[in-house]
């Protein structure tokens, strides 16, 4: 995909954590999801449907580059995919969802899963849902990465902000390479 | 040059095609009989020819006021461009405007200089005429400035330079906010009250928040944090039925901790640094600040990541990245005030180059866009 003006950007994390309406926060083109009503209940209904194929949006730049961005799908079952999806990919938007039973084992589960992709590239985290959850901090967050060696921008984000997920792909790009 | 001083004579032009370089080169030793002459650089002038119809203008434009915020500007353009305390000369560029344009530009800056009082008087008309883009471009440089100040970037090895930079938090407000984030970190449940303010202030760490009763706004909080401290304040613990009765009594507006101290820290700083911070020794980052919670200085991101991929001086980071020093103090006092970063004691400069990406003009690309909507 990396040819021809094609370049692409990876979002993952579980279901229901913001990664199709995070891609809309940035896409220039209507988000293309394929989504299926979800076989497992989510209680508080703030996701009625789960991501169970990829989602697809795009951002144009003015010399015609295009950055398509792709949301995996969320569970496991599917993370045949993953590899596919993150060849030749600029970096990883790893999103998770506070409000689940255990996020910070999320994070490691997702950091794990993409690291030979991680290590190609940089990958940043936002944690959703902290409004509706409190805990964990992202101090919990950030001595779990200690512990596992990393320091990564992490930020807590409203999926549905444009600035904020913004600012979370601005810190992917200068962890990129500062000198921009 | 860059001195409030009345005589505008050495004159810099950005964004201006050749031919009207030209041009203006032979008014000056014409018309203007040698009264202004053109220079290199905005650095070397007394004042800017912009022209707002150039390509990038607007970028440009934000770079140049980010750069040279109180440097006399006159505005070319094809349409009528009002920005504050600039003069616009409608194009195209007769010989009659631009001398009338200079001569209106000294004169405001007559004015400037001859004013005691500091406050503008603005005329509501001609503010309900400007563009909404140059109200916003203003209103973000006016928050720039007072999170981040005006100061120029400083030699070194010039002591007295060197001074300027230095400010003491603990003569500030700062300094016992800091101290009761600090202790508000530490406690599990309760909070910490700075007894000895008009109206009571309590710290909750573990919630991250920060009340403040009702007679408090950002304004006044403001106000207080420019002031050095006249009495002593005193932090006091509170348990969580202390707080309750506290709450029963006045009525509190609650606003994120973390967000809060980062302002205050800002708004003391105004582009310095505490004094003690060696500026040759390494920042260590310990964490990257939660940056949608937070202001975002201009380069935060940038200078966050520097710092995480590896440490370096205050002064070496400014050097690397080509950006003003008060952006790197800045977000250095800040981080500091959170705790997020230290300097290392032991090691200098590394003067380590660093990779450039396989794809950076790309990257730029989606950066512009980015900053762009």
């Amino acid at each position: 995909m990396a040819n021809n003006n094609n370049y692409k950007l990876i979002f993952t994390g579980p279901s229901g954590a913001g990664k199709s309406t995070a891609i809309a926060s940035l896409s220039d083109i209507p988000v293309v999801t394929t989504e299926e009503k979800s076989t497992n209940l989510i209680p508080d209904g703030y996701k009625k449907t789960i991501t169970v194929a990829l989602d697809y949006g795009m951002i144009r730049l003015k010399n015609d580059d295009k950055i398509h961005l792709y949301g995996t799908p969320g569970q496991e079952r599917f993370n045949f995919m993953w590899d596919i999806l993150t060849e030749g990919g600029l970096g990883l938007i790893l999103l998770l969802d506070n409000a689940r039973t255990d996020p910070i084992g999320d994070m490691q589960f997702f950091l794990k899963a993409f690291s030979g992709f991680i290590q190609k590239t940089k990958v940043v985290i936002g944690v959703t849902r902290t409004d509706m959850v409190a805990q964990p901090k992202l101090k919990e967050y950030h001595c779990k990465l200690k512990e596992m060696g990393l320091m990564l921008p992490i930020f807590t984000v409203d999926a549905r902000s444009q600035r904020e997920v913004s600012l979370l792909l601005q810190a992917l790009l200068y962890s990129l390479d500062p000198e921009l | 040059m860059n001195q409030p001083d009345t005589q505008l004579s050495h004159i810099a032009t950005i964004g201006v095609d050749k031919q009207t370089i030209k041009v203006l080169e032979l008014v000056f030793q014409g018309p203007a009989k040698g009264a202004y002459s053109l220079v290199a650089t905005p650095q070397l002038a007394d004042a800017v020819i912009f022209d707002l119809d150039c390509f990038d203008a607007e970028n440009q434009w934000k770079a140049y006021r980010e750069k040279h915020p109180q440097l006399p500007t006159l505005i070319l353009s094809l349409h009528l461009k009002e920005i504050l305390g600039t003069v616009f000369v409608q194009k195209p560029l007769q010989i009659e405007r631009i001398l009338k344009g200079l001569t209106k530009l000294q004169t405001l800056q007559q004015v400037e200089v001859v004013k005691s009082a500091p406050a503008k008087i603005e005329n509501p008309h001609a503010r309900d005429i400007k563009l909404a883009q140059e109200l916003a471009i203003e209103e973000k440089e006016k928050a720039i400035h007072e999170y981040c100040g005006y100061l120029e970037d400083i030699d070194p090895k010039n002591h007295d330079q060197v001074e300027k930079i230095y400010y003491e938090p603990n003569k500030y407000l700062q300094g016992f906010f800091e101290k009761a984030y600090q202790m508000s970190q530490e406690q599990t449940n309760g909070g910490i009250w700075i007894e000895g303010l008009s109206d009571p202030i309590i710290f909750q760490g573990e919630e991250n928040v920060l009340e403040c009763a009702v007679g408090w706004n950002e304004q006044k909080l403001r106000t207080m944090t420019l002031m050095p401290l006249t009495k002593k304040l005193q932090l006091t613990p509170l348990d969580a039925g202390e707080i309750k009765r506290l709450e029963a009594k006045y009525t509190f507006t609650k606003l994120p901790l973390d967000n809060s101290l980062w302002k205050i820290a800002l708004w003391t700083a105004r582009g310095r640094i505490p004094r003690g911070t060696n500026l040759h020794h390494r920042v260590i980052l310990s964490e990257w600040p939660n940056f949608t919670g937070l202001i975002v200085t201009p380069h935060a991101l940038q200078i966050t990541a520097l710092w995480a991929m590896r440490p370096c001086s205050l002064l070496e980071t400014a050097q690397h990245l080509h950006i003003q020093q008060r952006y790197v103090f800045s977000l250095f006092s800040a981080t500091a005030a959170l705790r997020l970063t230290t300097i290392d004691r032991n090691n200098h400069d590394s003067n380590t180059e660093f990779s450039k990406h396989a794809k950076r003009t790309l990257l730029q690309r989606i950066l512009a866009r980015l900053h762009n909507e």
